[in-house]
């Protein structure tokens, strides 16, 4: 069965708004314009933000890979107290349900966009050139695999994995 | 369709206008160095600075509220999986009195859980303490039980009921 990424974007809707919230908070932090924001639409893309041209490749590269940090972490936090009692004790509550939905809606939504990765290129050719564009290249090429690999659920299996394999990784470093 | 979200950014304004640039928001004359867009520092400041709207603020501290609110949580979580985790490992090494008290806690926090029970009785059955083993064998009447678990099970209770009609002491 083939579920339309508008269906998956609206299920998954708090993890759109993080994404947008994470690219504007870095153009914050690091003092870049910001013209205009999206947090949410049904369109495509489902969220936007637009911004100057940063100064420097370091800040272009920090505001692409912005929501992958901060979604990343958010979603983790998140799902982590519902993992165990959902997945391994069968004692989940509603509670912990709404949790983890929360956690991997946020964590699956890490992946930078192929915007991000357009714009992280013209960065890397219109302020430094070739060596930036050395350093850009596998970045630019790991998020457009990632935006290819949504078509195959790649976000999701992400944000599951890092969901619930996080936990458990803690859990047998600690014990 | 991309469903990730997507971000956008103006590369250039046209041609460079003739003499020295002015900020494209509010017409000042001392520009920036080094950036494409022409801003004055102030512009700049307001631009990046741009406020979040009121149903952000209000979605973020929600997100906020559910961080922390799993900060807390995530203590027993940690505690009960570690304590799983440990039972596990004093089992393999046939120390089941000290998986009994690890999966006790497990127990403890999470009774409906079939696992937990269920490896609590075995390793009561193996520490020879019959009486406890079968009160937690009792509790997973009519519950579904995994193929593996189960069969643990039966064969805990076998050598309980073996061990009782070759006329070993209870506890």
């Amino acid at each position: 069965m083939i579920i339309p990424g508008l269906v998956v974007t609206v299920l998954t809707f708090p993890g759109v708004i993080v994404h947008e919230i994470a690219h504007q908070l870095f153009c914050r932090w690091l003092g870049v314009a910001v013209f205009d924001v999206c947090y949410f639409r049904f369109g495509n893309p489902a969220g936007y933000v637009v911004h100057e041209a940063p100064r420097t490749f370091f800040q272009s590269l920090l505001i692409s890979i912005g929501p992958f940090i901060i979604n990343s972490i958010v979603g983790v936090l998140i799902a982590f107290p519902s993992v165990m009692p959902l997945t391994q004790f069968d004692s989940g509550t509603p509670v912990d349900v709404v949790l983890l939905w929360l956690g991997i809606s946020i964590a699956m939504h890490a992946f930078p966009s192929t915007g991000d990765a357009i714009s992280l290129w013209q960065s890397a050719k219109h302020l430094h050139g070739g060596v930036a564009q050395i350093f850009a290249a596998p970045i630019v090429g790991l998020i457009y695999v990632g935006a290819v690999g949504s078509v195959f659920w790649l976000d999701l299996v992400f944000g599951v994995t890092i969901c619930c394999g996080i936990p458990n990784l803690l859990v047998l470093v600690l014990a | 369709m991309e469903r990730s979200a997507g971000i956008q950014v103006p590369h250039g304004r046209g041609a460079e206008p003739i003499g020295e640039p002015q900020c494209d928001a509010c017409g000042s004359a001392s520009v920036e160095r080094g950036y494409q867009t022409h801003l004055c520092s102030d512009c700049r400041r307001r631009f990046s600075q741009r406020p979040f709207p009121v149903w952000i603020r209000v979605t973020s501290v929600g997100v906020l509220v559910a961080v922390v609110a799993a900060i807390v949580l995530s203590r027993t979580s940690l505690m009960m999986s570690i304590a799983f985790e440990r039972g596990r490992r004093a089992e393999k090494q046939r120390q089941f009195a000290d998986a009994a008290r690890e999966y006790q806690k497990v127990v403890d926090q999470f009774p409906q859980s079939t696992l937990a029970v269920g490896r609590l009785g075995i390793a009561y059955a193996r520490s020879n303490q019959p009486v406890l083993a079968i009160e937690q064998f009792e509790k997973l009447r009519g519950r579904d039980v995994d193929p593996q678990l189960a069969d643990e099970l039966k064969s805990a209770r076998r050598r309980l009921e073996a061990r009782a009609a070759g006329g070993v002491p209870q506890p």
